[in-house]
């Protein structure tokens, strides 16, 4: 097995491991982050306390934690995809009986030093146990229906928990980027055509039973905003006009009437991209969205590169995963999508949902150092 | 399971497929995100757009009318509150410009303010008429007059004054600069203020505004916190006395931008009320006699239902009576009362009290209430102590009216001859149950939650409330509260109903840390209260006269806590 075509290697030391690190990529990373410090220091007013100095840190134990998550063995990370998958879905259910109920949502873990979405946790963790199912699965076998139920599984399970938290944005980017790595595998066209006219059928229901008040709040919000200016449209209606009086190039760093003036909420989290486009302008907020199809592009070219079907999908799976947060995030603040609350990645404030950014950059990064391994099927 | 020898033979095959496979789908799934890209950079384009031609102006759009006269407000004691001036404005007909650069530049000197440039590309402009400045002082009149150019010409006009300045700013609301009424009283009675010149009467008084105002400023300034709002009500006719939402605008200068401000909490901000609530329930309960005064209730152990604990503030290791449940706020009890009555029974009462609609009331500024999507038993129970749905709190002032009044729904109104507050009232509880609930509001300020609104020569009762604020993303702050306190008075007669709010009030050394309603609300319906008793007669009494539901009521409190 050992001449076997495919790949290269099957081991790499250290150094050639550090020799191989995709420094470029590390780069864009880092100005992202950086781009993410000033708008949340611009947030806070002219401060770096309280968020950005928080964003820095949080940046530079991701950092850390990016290239040791890089530097282990594409190998071992293959062989803890289902044990770490396992633990994502008991910290799920842990917060589900153990968080202290409020009266509504429930989404954290109190780890002394930061509270942790295990929600966060499971947007990777699943990509990289769908990655190791479908890297075993020939093109002939992705078409038999019995070869789905497990990754079927695999998503369903988490979706489920994280839908009755509840957290409609998160339980959708589970099944979002669960589809895609399903896409990617080669499922037939067909199929998904069927999936998503059962998901069409399934909207009356879900609004009838499912939805939670202020979700469905948010929907007629989103249908029409203007209608309620004053109540729950405030956020788009605001968000739009803090983004309409940016033009071209904006009203500089820390000039941001709209947003700074606290009429934007949420302007250091959900809303920042508004926040950044309304001081930055047109011209900065399609640079910002450049950075971000930089990462895409480095995501994918790295999948393409790797030799081995549990890196590709990993890097396929996990790009995709943090497009969606950027996409969900910046279509929400122009009104193109209801108001989900999906954070704008590496860029809004909140601890989980960087690190498990950082911790998808760092399998892609891994994917990248190994891409001429050889990972055989069995 | 193949055989090893066949799977080294097919291995290269199945990696070409693979490869070829996730190829295709690869650039299936690229183009499909940079479609996503080019929308959201269309949507930006669509967006920042405008902004971006107008070159960041922003443009102040007038008509040419000038603004007319609109009829005096004025307050239930003739108190002016809204009136208009007679002001000259000067403007301009092009077509008699000779040079509009000389001209503009002239003018310019006169006004400080104005932008010779625009005001010369104005007079430029093909129109026969065109604003120059609207409202002269008449120092700025002779001035302009000295110039003596054809061009010019003054028109009197009208210009709105708001002598009391921050004082009614959401309830009045205000105009703009030609004359038309953009919110408040100013908009919902634009067509009479317009057409009738007769002074329009409101029941607010001055004072007792005044009052409320500053006490819940005091009390927002002493818990750091960002807002409050604070109403007084008459509960029979549903006159409106006092309305108070801060922070505040004044109306001579307002800025729409300043969204904060001009946010009026009573009627278009929607809270959980918490605890305030729980009257409504316990009376719908008394009403369809499920419960009684006496009855027992077990509320030592926090009540499990689904995933939610229900757990009580200040815990009980006894079984206590339902009029312990009541002055001591007990979510425990309150909740079993709602499920002895019943989802369905609760709903509809709640619906009776006007909960699911938007509040009537002569503002054009009303929100709509938040109410569960679905309403199964788990709502029931967090109903029952005002989370899961959100009401104004003029809701809530309007409900808690009905509550102590004899039982009837009023209709709150601002103006004196508010056309919406003749249908008749409609009856929600028996008189016998409206009783029982004032005299269980006035043990509470006696003995229990509220007792910093107790005044010493009149029954005040009243409910404290605090809730813990759901923030825009739907997740609950646990620091950040909202802290009400509603109190009727004199309890053994109701005449008024006063609820007060603090937003996101933080406890005190003073407080001992508490940000509860009975620290920041109670003490400013209290002292409002004190500063009432002069001016109103049926407040105007020596002492306290002997009230028999509360003494009766009494009795029901098994052991001093």
């Amino acid at each position: 097995m050992k001449q076997a075509a495919v790949g290269q290697k099957d081991s790499m030391n250290i150094t050639e491991r550090i020799f191989q690190f995709n420094w470029s990529y590390l780069f864009f990373i880092t100005v992202v982050a950086v781009v993410g410090y000033f708008a949340l220091y611009s947030a806070a007013g002219g401060d770096s306390d309280p968020w950005a100095s928080r964003h820095a840190i949080r940046y530079g134990i991701g950092l850390v934690g990016l290239i040791i998550v890089a530097m282990i063995d594409l190998k071992v990370w293959q062989a803890l995809a289902y044990p770490l998958y396992a633990l994502g879905l008991l910290l799920l259910i842990i917060v589900e009986i153990k968080g202290q109920i409020g009266m509504g949502a429930q989404r954290w873990i109190n780890l002394g030093f930061m509270n942790l979405q295990p929600s966060e946790v499971m947007k990777i963790v699943v990509i990289l146990a769908l990655a190791r199912y479908f890297s075993r699965v020939t093109v002939e076998e992705v078409r038999n229906p019995k070869t789905l139920l497990v990754p079927l599984a695999l998503i369903g399970m988490p979706t489920l928990l994280v839908l009755i938290q509840p957290d409609l944005g998160t339980a959708l980017m589970i099944i979002m980027a669960g589809a895609a790595i399903f896409f990617l595998s080669g499922l037939p066209y067909i199929w998904f055509a069927g999936a998503a006219g059962g998901a069409l059928a399934m909207i009356p229901i879900a609004w009838q039973f499912f939805l939670h008040d202020y979700q469905k709040n948010r929907v007629m919000t989103f249908l029409n905003p203007e209608n309620d200016p004053l109540g729950t449209g405030y956020h788009i209606t605001q968000s739009k006009i803090a983004l309409g009086s940016g033009g071209l190039t904006g009203k500089g760093f820390l000039e941001g009437t709209q947003s700074r003036l606290n009429f934007l909420p949420e302007k250091q989290t959900d809303f920042i991209f508004t926040l950044f486009a309304e001081e930055w302008g047109f011209i900065g907020g399609c640079v910002l969205m450049g950075l971000f199809i930089v990462l895409m592009i480095y995501g994918y070219l790295i999948a393409f590169r790797s030799n081995n079907s549990f890196g590709r999908l990993l890097a396929l799976g996990l790009t995709t995963n943090f497009l969606l947060y950027v996409f969900i995030n910046i279509s929400m603040v122009m009104g193109l999508i209801p108001v989900v609350g999906v954070p704008l990645p590496m860029i809004s404030n909140g601890g989980s949902a960087m690190l498990s950014v950082l911790f998808g950059f760092g399998l892609i990064m891994c994917v990248y150092i190994h891409r001429d391994y050889k990972l055989l099927r069995r | 399971m193949r055989g090893i020898h066949r799977r080294i033979t097919t291995l290269q095959g199945e990696y070409v497929q693979n490869f070829e496979r996730a190829r295709t789908r690869f650039f299936a799934l690229v183009m499909f995100f940079s479609l996503a890209f080019l929308i959201v950079v269309g949507r930006l384009v669509y967006l920042m757009g405008p902004g971006i031609l107008a070159g960041d102006q922003i443009v102040q759009v007038s008509q040419n009318a000038p603004a007319p006269k609109r009829a005096n407000i004025v307050d239930r004691n003739g108190m002016l509150i809204a009136t208009s001036l007679e002001t000259k404005s000067l403007y301009a007909d092009p077509k008699f410009v000779k040079d509009a650069k000389k001209l503009a530049f002239k003018i310019a000197e006169i006004f400080p303010g104005l932008d010779a440039s625009e005001l010369e590309s104005d007079l430029n402009k093909k129109s026969r008429f065109v604003w120059v400045k609207r409202h002269l002082t008449p120092k700025q009149q002779a001035a302009v007059l000295e110039i003596g150019d054809p061009a010019l010409n003054v028109q009197t006009e009208y210009r709105r004054v708001y002598p009391q300045d921050h004082l009614f700013s959401h309830v009045i609301g205000y105009t703009n600069i030609d004359g038309q009424g953009i919110a408040g009283l100013e908009k919902y009675y634009d067509d009479i203020l317009l057409s009738d010149q007769k002074d329009m009467v409101l029941n607010l008084d001055t004072a007792l505004q005044d009052i409320l105002r500053s006490e819940t400023q005091k009390s927002m300034q002493e818990f750091s916190a960002i807002g409050g709002s604070g109403i007084v009500m008459d509960v029979n006719s549903g006159e409106i006395l006092a309305m108070v939402s801060l922070p505040d605008f004044d109306p001579n200068k307002p800025d729409p931008s300043d969204t904060t401000a001009m946010f009026n909490r009573n009627t278009v901000g929607v809270y959980e009320m918490g605890s305030t609530f729980k009257p409504f329930a316990f009376a719908a309960a008394l009403e369809d006699k499920v419960t009684r005064v006496n009855k027992i209730y077990d509320v030592s152990e926090p009540l499990k239902y689904g995933r939610f604990r229900i757990r009580d503030y200040h815990p009980y290791k006894r079984p206590i009576t339902a009029t312990e449940v009541f002055i001591h706020s007990s979510n425990i009890g309150t909740a079993q009362m709602a499920l002895d009555l019943g989802t369905e029974k609760l709903k509809d009462f709640y619906d009776d009290l006007g909960f699911f609609d938007k509040v009537t009331i002569d503002l054009p500024e009303r929100g709509s209430p938040i109410l569960p999507s679905v309403w199964r038993e788990v709502n029931t129970v967090t109903a029952s102590y005002g989370h899961g749905i959100a009401v104004s709190p003029l809701h809530v002032v309007r409900a808690t009216a009905a509550m102590v009044n004899g039982g009837t729904l009023p209709y709150p109104h601002l103006a004196q001859n508010a056309q919406h507050t003749d249908k008749p009232q409609i009856s929600v509880i028996s008189p016998e149950t409206s009783d029982m609930i004032a005299g269980l509001l006035a043990l509470t300020v006696e003995k229990g939650t509220g007792s910093k609104a107790a005044h010493q020569d009149i029954w005040v009762g009243g409910k404290t409330g605090t809730s813990e604020k759901i923030s825009a993303t739907g997740r609950y702050e646990e620091k950040k509260l909202l802290s009400s306190f509603v109190g009727v008075f004199p309890a053994d007669n109701p005449q008024y109903v006063m609820l007060v709010s603090v937003d996101e009030p933080k406890g005190t050394k003073k407080s001992f840390g508490f940000a509860t309603g009975g620290w920041t609300s109670a003490p400013v319906v209290g002292k409002t209260i004190e500063y009432m008793k002069p001016s109103m007669p049926s407040l105007n009494v020596a002492n306290k006269k002997p009230f028999p539901t509360l003494a009766a009521l009494e009795k029901f409190i098994t052991e001093e806590d």
